[in-house]
Formats: structure tokens, C-alpha cells, sequence
């Protein structure tokens, strides 16, 4: 009975553990100039060279997608430009962000996690503790911080570059020329779709960085315990992207 | 060269808010480096208009629509369009929405006013094409149909007044026409003067004849009705012997035409001659027979027994 209890008390107990720790980090946004470099280091980190891996993504997608929906659209009574309508809404309100997400919660996600993990279980936060040092101010808050600051920036990079990346495989390709694409994506274009995407590129920084400050500092279990946390990180913060998005969708278009 | 972190962070930040910023005046198809005005708009009808979409001025885009907004007080719909700061809309100018949301998109169209008017200032409302009833219509095309109506009347003053012309000068065709019309007139008068009597006795006589033909259809009209009962039998018969005669001709037409293709044995024997040169071979043969009988009976009578007993 007990064990029932505790089995469905664990997710209250996780999230009770969770805002906590938001809490607390939240509670050291004026000690930040303390961390200043750390916040600049891990912007670096979670930011400039994710850069690389997220526009590629980008640039993929947008390619795929113009090359499915021109497969799908092929009908004399649909103009092309329709392709353009498509890509760049799909791009700006879905598809960037969310591959984003998924990639920087493996690459972001797990790094902090594994990170956060191996300095709990050998107990580098508890001699930051001794030492008198917030260990959430010093090592949550930047994370999360460069997250939520980082990853608008990484979403623009995805973006324009998937579009980018869709307008020259079409035209190149010779499904459609880059000025019908550009004529489609302007004539459908809402001002709100790209105000969107940066509301979820900061709603999944947030996810991604926060679950794993949690999973890594909360971390037990010696080497094993790094391990299942860097996984836990990497599943949930990929999970909670879908819940996210969905309830950003349902909510806010 | 080894760059700090600030300046990374910086520098992707700037970037990014650089290519964001274009970007979205890219698709909004605004000029980048251009500044822009706002005009509205009121419709009764948006059609599916939505925020972002276009707005053209004579086919070519010159700005799009900022936002799209229910006014439930009045139950209309307020449209704000951003417009290019080098587009002059002039005064008088119309604005509607066309197309179709899912083929073309749909979009806002500026139908400008006289070239010569100033160009609206910014905020400036716009107003649709005159619609609606006929007299709403009527009311806009009334200064037009005044100056129709005004021409019409000129036209009409100036024919009439030649008109007059005409008729006043002692010299003109149709006063000619008219005098000689009025001579023909008393001409005819003077005739039916002249040649009263006349027509007196030939009314009267014509008035005589109808009344013996009344008195005639009175006192014989029994007899009248039968003997047209009986004309009406006779043509009734004589029309089913025509058409009776009309089948025996086609029967006939029938026959003699198979017989001059040759059909049947009446067309055979007539159109066939080898019958008659057998007939005539035989009858020269019988000829040749009796004679040889006359001159050698005893040929003929060696082998016949006229009477055998035994």
C-alpha cells in the first residue's frame, strides 16, 4: 500500500522538487553578476556551438519540406507559390522550433544533466556548499538563463536558414522558382507566426535546461545514477516539448 | 584570434535580431530600409481577410494588412493597413477585398481616386466601393446622369428650334409637304362632294343584296344545312375513294416497277426474251414436224396400231 502510495506520489513529489529548485534559482536572478563569466560561458556553450547542428537540422527540413509538399501539391489547379505558403509557416510555427528542441535536449539536455550529475555524486556541489557558495545560483540559473536566452537566437539561425534551405532545393531542384516561393510565403505571411516560434524557442529553452538542472542535480547513485539521469533529462525535456507546444498551439493561435 | 564569450553572445544576439528584423519586413513585403504609413479601412464583410495579407494599388503590392478587427458595437470590421511610405494613395480612393482565401490568398485592393487629388495623410480612413441599393448607387451616378440628362435637353432644344425653323419658313420641304398634303385633301373632298350620289345608291344597293342574302339563309337554311350535310358526305366519301385510288396507284407504281426491273414472272417473261426465242424455236420445230408429217405420214403411221385386239 504504501509503495502504491509513494509510486503515485512520486510525480507530485518530482514536481514539488522541481519548482523548488525554479524557485530558488529564480531567488538568485540578483547574485547573476556574480556569475556573470558562467552565465557568458554556458550562453556560449548552449548557444554559439549549437549553431552549427541546429541549422543544419534547419536546412534539412526546410528541403524536405518543399520537396513533399511540392510532391503532394502536384495538381494543375493549385498554384505553386502554395509551396511557399506552406514551407514558411510550417517552418516559423513548427517544425525549426521543435527540431530545435528535440536535438538541444540531447545535446543541451543530456550535457547538462551528465554535467550537473557527476559534480552531485562527487560531491563537487556539496564543497561549493561548504565553500558558502549558492550552488543553484552558480550552476542552475546560468544554465537556465543561457537557455532561455539562447535558444531564440538558435531558433532564428534554424529558421532562416530552413527557409533558406527550402528556397534553394526548390529552385535548384525545379520544383518551384525562389520568386514563387517568396511570392506564396508573403501572400499567407502572419505578422504573429514568427512572434510565435520565439514564444516556443523560450518556452523550450526553458524546458530543456530547467529538466535538466533538475535530473543533474538531484542526481543519486553514483556513475549509474549519472547515467539514468542524463536519459530521464533527455526523454522528459523531449516529452514536455510536445506537451509544451501543444498547449502553446491550443492557447495562444 | 581569441574571442571572449561576451563578444560571441553579443555578436549572435545582434544577428540574430538583425536577420529577425529583416526577415519579417522580407515577408511582410515592406521595403527594409523604408518607413511605412497607416491607413484604415471599414468593411462590412472581411471575408476572410487576415492580418499580413496584401495590399495592392493597381495590381502591384504596396503594402500589407496590419490587423483585422471586429467593432461589435457597430458590427463592422476595422482594417489596418501598413502602406509604403513612397505610395501616394490620393484622396477619393476606394479600397475592397478580393480573391480567394484558398487558391490566391486573399488581399486588399486600392482602387485610387483622380490623380490630381492630394494624397490622404496617414490614419486617413478609406472607405469601400460604392455598393448596395440602387438608390445608394443612383446617388452616386447622379451628377453623371445630370450632365446626360443636361446634353439630352440641349439636343432636344436645338432640333426643335429647327423644327421651327422649318415650319416658319414659307420656302422649306416640310412646309411644301404640308401644303400639298392639305391640297391632296380638298381634292378628295371635292370628289366625294362630286360623287355623293353615287356611293349613296352603291350603299344602298350593297345594303339590298346583303338583306336578300339574310332573308335568303333565314327562309332556306334547313335546306341550306342539308345540302351542305351532304356536300360534307360526299367530299367525305370522295376523299376516302381518293385515298383508296391513291393506294391503288402506289400499288400499281409498285407493280410496274418490278416488272421493268424484271421481278416476278410477269417482269421475267417481259423483260426475259430467251422465253420467247424457245416459244419460237418450238413453233419452227412444230412447223417443221407437221410438214415432215404431211409429206411422210407412212413415218409416222408405220408404228401406230389403230386398232389391237390381240
Amino acid at each position: 500500500m504504501s509503495s502504491l502510495l509513494e509510486f503515485l506520489f512520486s510525480p507530485l513529489r518530482a514536481l514539488g522538487r522541481y519548482s523548488i529548485l525554479m524557485a530558488r534559482a529564480a531567488a538568485s536572478l540578483d547574485e547573476i553578476r556574480t556569475y556573470w563569466s558562467n552565465l557568458f560561458d554556458q550562453m556560449v556553450r548552449i548557444g554559439i556551438d549549437s549553431i552549427p547542428i541546429v541549422s543544419l537540422a534547419g536546412a534539412f527540413s526546410g528541403a524536405v519540406l518543399t520537396v513533399q509538399t511540392s510532391y503532394q501539391l502536384e495538381s494543375p489547379f493549385i498554384p505553386r507559390s502554395i509551396i511557399g505558403s506552406i514551407v514558411v509557416p510550417s517552418m516559423m510555427l513548427e517544425l525549426s522550433v521543435v527540431v530545435m528542441g528535440f536535438i538541444l535536449a540531447g545535446r543541451v539536455g543530456a550535457r547538462i544533466a551528465a554535467e550537473l550529475g557527476t559534480m552531485r555524486v562527487s560531491e563537487q556541489i556539496d564543497a561549493l556548499e561548504v565553500m558558502g557558495l549558492n550552488s543553484v545560483g552558480f550552476l542552475v540559473l546560468p544554465r537556465v538563463l543561457a537557455g532561455v536566452l539562447m535558444f531564440p537566437v538558435l531558433y532564428v539561425a534554424s529558421c532562416a536558414i530552413g527557409i533558406g534551405g527550402g528556397v534553394a532545393v526548390g529552385h535548384f531542384g525545379g520544383f518551384i522558382t525562389a520568386g514563387e516561393f517568396m511570392d506564396g510565403a508573403r501572400q499567407f505571411f502572419k505578422p504573429f507566426d514568427p512572434f510565435f516560434g520565439l514564444i516556443k524557442a523560450v518556452t523550450f529553452g526553458f524546458i530543456v535546461t530547467s529538466i535538466a538542472c533538475y535530473k543533474g542535480y538531484y542526481t543519486t547513485s553514483g556513475a549509474e545514477g549519472v547515467g539514468d539521469s542524463t536519459t530521464e533529462a533527455a526523454v522528459l525535456s523531449c516529452v514536455f516539448i510536445l506537451v509544451a507546444d501543444l498547449i502553446l498551439a491550443v492557447t495562444l493561435l | 584570434m581569441q574571442y571572449s564569450n561576451e563578444l560571441k553572445v553579443g555578436a549572435a544576439l545582434i544577428l540574430s535580431v538583425i536577420i529577425f528584423f529583416v526577415g519579417f519586413r522580407f515577408f511582410q513585403d515592406l521595403p527594409l530600409f523604408q518607413g511605412s504609413y497607416m491607413l484604415n479601412a471599414t468593411f462590412e464583410e472581411a471575408s476572410g481577410l487576415g492580418e499580413g495579407n496584401p495590399v495592392e494599388m493597381k495590381g502591384v503590392s504596396v503594402g500589407t494588412v496590419e490587423s483585422v478587427r471586429l467593432d461589435q458595437n457597430d458590427q463592422v470590421v476595422r482594417v489596418q493597413m501598413r502602406i509604403n511610405e513612397n505610395i501616394r494613395v490620393p484622396e477619393g480612393s476606394t479600397v475592397r477585398v478580393t480573391g480567394f482565401s484558398g487558391v490566391t490568398g486573399v488581399r486588399l485592393v486600392i482602387k485610387p481616386g483622380p490623380a490630381d487629388n492630394p494624397p490622404v495623410t496617414a490614419g486617413a480612413t478609406l472607405s469601400p466601393p460604392p455598393q448596395g441599393t440602387v438608390l445608394e448607387r443612383l446617388s452616386d451616378q447622379a451628377p453623371a446622369l445630370a450632365s446626360k440628362a443636361d446634353s439630352v435637353l440641349n439636343s432636344t432644344n436645338t432640333t426643335m428650334q429647327a423644327l421651327s425653323d422649318q415650319l416658319s419658313n414659307p420656302d422649306s420641304d416640310v412646309r411644301t409637304t404640308l401644303q400639298a398634303f392639305r391640297r391632296t385633301m380638298e381634292d378628295v373632298e371635292s370628289i366625294t362632294e362630286a360623287e355623293k350620289e353615287t356611293i349613296r345608291q352603291f350603299l344602298s344597293n350593297l345594303e339590298a343584296v346583303s338583306g336578300d342574302l339574310r332573308e335568303f339563309t333565314g327562309t332556306r337554311g334547313d335546306s341550306l344545312s342539308l345540302a351542305v350535310d351532304r356536300l360534307n358526305r360526299s367530299l367525305t366519301r370522295l376523299d376516302r375513294s381518293l385515298a383508296s385510288f391513291e393506294r391503288s396507284t402506289a400499288t400499281l407504281d409498285t407493280l410496274t416497277t418490278k416488272l421493268n426491273e424484271g421481278e416476278g414472272t410477269m417482269g421475267r417473261l417481259i423483260n426475259d426474251p430467251s422465253l420467247y426465242n424457245r416459244a419460237d424455236s418450238v413453233a419452227a420445230r412444230t412447223n417443221r414436224l407437221l410438214l415432215d408429217f404431211q409429206e411422210n405420214p407412212s413415218r409416222y403411221l408405220e408404228d401406230m396400231t389403230l386398232v389391237k385386239v390381240f
